[in-house]
């Protein structure tokens, strides 16, 4: 038996509009195992959203994905499946805004009861009842009485939380985060990321969060994949990346993390702009903002070499970094 | 103050709104050339007698003291006296008010029975061929005046049938219903194209935000997605843009009444016109505006029903 929860080979993202097709998600490929939290760090529009908006069959109409899914149900093997069908069967997926991401006609404890309604067949007193021990379970205090009140009476956490009983209502096996802690309050973003660590654990849930927030990943994820541009361009258990980047793009995505000893005048940005989907640069997609740049980058073709301490990488040049780094 | 509170405040609001109409209606008849004692005494009578009669209907106080007058007859429910039968206004408006509430009722529940369906089906089928087809229909019926619509349905479906009366309305329940259902619809061509075209454009933005997608994570798909997801948040506009169809129905009913020879309060308001019978013009103006007003008011309860944010804007 594999430990993959989740298999995700070549997946492409394209939209075609006035006959032009533009790629933002390029050949994606990443595994999670049962119980593990993977992270997907990249900017705005690097498509780390796309792809996971894709696993779980929520991209908008006009998108088209392509690429081999699979994902294992019960204890068996991995096995291809419809992203559209698996609603409700096994993934969920949490939202950024709380406050957009709910019904705002809808009572929240109604909204979480929609779940188990349907799938569970339980009539509306027992779903209502199941709805309040979700809300109790995600730390909602005072949960019987919450559970009738509307989105917009509740707190920005509060409603996370609400997010998060409705997708933990079809009992999944996988949680899909897209961004939930980036529109929160610093000190709420630690009370959810707590949330979904204990869950984590004690339901033995596999995650998949994705940020553009090195700190939020480095305190729940096990494992890393950096997206750059459409693709992964590095992978690796947290703690190594985070020591030891392979990848010029990984590097300085944790210089321009702010840091309590750096004045304000050291903050370090990435010098230029994220490349537009509509005209990706050739070879290595970094090149042009990469300081290590060497002449047959921009002819590298795209590939996640592993190495055997189970870390890839697809910089054709790893050795100039870490030769600055010893 | 949550949305009780709403209301009351609404409420509220529209008593001034309805002493700005009686100042409006009073001031178009003080406008209107003509002199109301010549009008009911004649050509031909004497200077005494019109003297006589501009002294009975207080034509020669001081405007503001009419004024203060016609308001306190109005808030009686005396609209004063038809210059034609010498009848109280009020009561042929109330002899003539059924026929238009039945024609206003019937064809309010004919636009939302042609609108819902229609309006979601082309919001979910956007840029198919049932879509343009529904939008090419509702051009149809939005291009065609009521009046040649009415005299269409009488020609090809009402006297060929022999299903429908050709005029008039009905004694009994049955015969009021088969009376009004040919003006309703009448009525229902002219406006659900719009209705149509406003669900379906709150309702293709609903389909786009991210509660859709939560409700799809968990498998919430279907006309369960539709009635428990999609409905209630895209009714709102549609409910705004009815309420203002409405106003321009009860002037609709103006052209339904004639064709279909209802004897409601538009064809009253056209007997009347013609006839140069002011009070009653004037009584009827009145009415039509204050429906105007109820509608509006009840289409922003219905609003803040439907939505639980209202309360925090009110």
């Amino acid at each position: 038996m594999s430990g993959n929860i989740l298999e995700v080979k070549d997946l492409e993202v394209s939209f075609t509009a006035h006959g032009r097709t533009v790629t933002p998600v390029d050949g994606v490929s990443l595994t999670v195992r049962r119980g593990e939290a993977l992270g997907i760090a990249g900017e705005s529009g690097s498509g780390k959203s796309l792809a996971l908006k894709s696993i779980i069959g929520l991209l908008p109409p006009n998108a088209a994905a392509r690429g081999d899914l699979r994902y294992a149900l019960d204890e068996k093997e991995p096995i291809p499946y419809s992203p559209t069908g698996v609603h409700g069967h096994g993934i969920s997926i949490i939202f950024q805004e709380p406050m957009t991401a709910l019904n705002p006609t809808m009572r929240v404890g109604d909204l979480i009861a929609e779940g188990p309604r349907m799938h569970h067949g339980l009539d509306k007193n027992a779903a209502r009842t199941k709805a309040v021990e979700l809300m109790r379970r995600v730390g909602i205090p005072t949960p019987e009485r919450r559970a009738k009140m509307w989105p917009h009476q509740l707190s920005g956490g509060l409603r996370q939380r609400v997010m998060i009983a409705t997708a933990l209502s079809t009992e999944p096996r996988l949680l899909l985060c897209d961004e939930p802690t980036t529109a929160l309050d610093v000190s709420i973003q630690d009370q959810i990321l707590g949330l979904l660590q204990e869950l984590r654990t004690s339901l033995g849930m596999s995650i998949i969060f994705v940020s553009h927030d090195l700190a939020v990943l480095g305190e729940l994820c096990d494992r890393l994949a950096i997206m750059y541009a459409g693709r992964i361009v590095e992978t690796g258990p947290t703690d190594q990346v985070f020591a030891n980047p392979r990848h010029p793009y990984t590097e300085a995505l944790m210089t321009s993390v702010p840091s309590f000893d750096a004045s304000a005048e050291q903050l370090q940005g990435i010098a230029g702009r994220p490349p537009d989907p509509r005209n990706f640069p050739p070879g290595c997609r970094f090149a042009p903002r990469c300081g290590y740049v060497q002449g047959d980058c921009s002819s590298a073709v795209h590939e996640l070499r592993t190495s055997g301490d189970g870390r890839a990488t697809a910089c054709i040049h790893p050795e100039l970094i870490e030769g600055v780094k010893e | 103050m949550g949305r009780f509170g709403f209301v009351v405040k609404r409420l509220l609001q529209t008593i001034p709104m309805l002493f700005g109409i009686v100042l409006v209606v009073f001031l178009v008849l003080q406008i209107t050339p003509g002199d109301p004692a010549r009008q009911i005494v004649g050509l031909r009578a004497s200077e005494a007698e019109l003297e006589e009669v501009r002294e009975e209907l207080g034509l020669d106080d001081p405007v503001l003291v009419q004024y203060v007058r016609y308001v306190g007859n109005v808030l009686q429910g005396d609209l004063g006296y038809s210059y034609k039968s010498r009848k109280p206004v009020a009561e042929i408006i109330g002899e003539r008010i059924g026929v238009t509430v039945w024609l206003m009722t019937a064809g309010l529940l004919m636009i939302i029975l042609i609108s819902v369906p229609l309006g979601v089906i082309g919001a979910l089928r956007k840029d198919r061929p049932v879509d343009h087809a529904i939008r090419g229909f509702g051009l149809l019926g939005l291009s065609m005046p009521s009046f040649w619509t009415g005299v269409i349905l009488l020609l090809l479906v009402a006297i060929p049938t022999g299903w429908f009366p050709a005029g008039g309305f009905g004694e009994t329940f049955p015969d009021k219903v088969r009376s009004i259902f040919l003006p309703a619809l009448t009525l229902a061509i002219a406006s659900s194209p719009f209705i149509i075209r406003g669900l379906r454009a709150s309702i293709i933005s609903v389909m786009e935000s991210d509660y859709i997608s939560t409700a799809r994570s968990i498998g919430v798909a279907g006309g369960r997605l539709v009635r428990r997801f999609v409905l209630r948040n895209s009714a709102g506009p549609a409910v705004t843009l009815l309420a203002i169809e409405m106003g321009y129905l009860l002037f609709g009913a103006v052209v339904i009444e004639t064709t279909f020879a209802l004897p409601g309060l538009g064809q009253g308001l056209v007997l009347a016109a013609r006839g140069r019978d002011l009070p009653s013009v004037q009584g009827y103006t009145l009415l039509f505006a204050l429906a105007v007003v109820v509608v509006y008011l009840v289409s922003d309860i219905i609003t803040a029903i439907l939505d639980p944010r209202v309360e925090i804007e009110a």
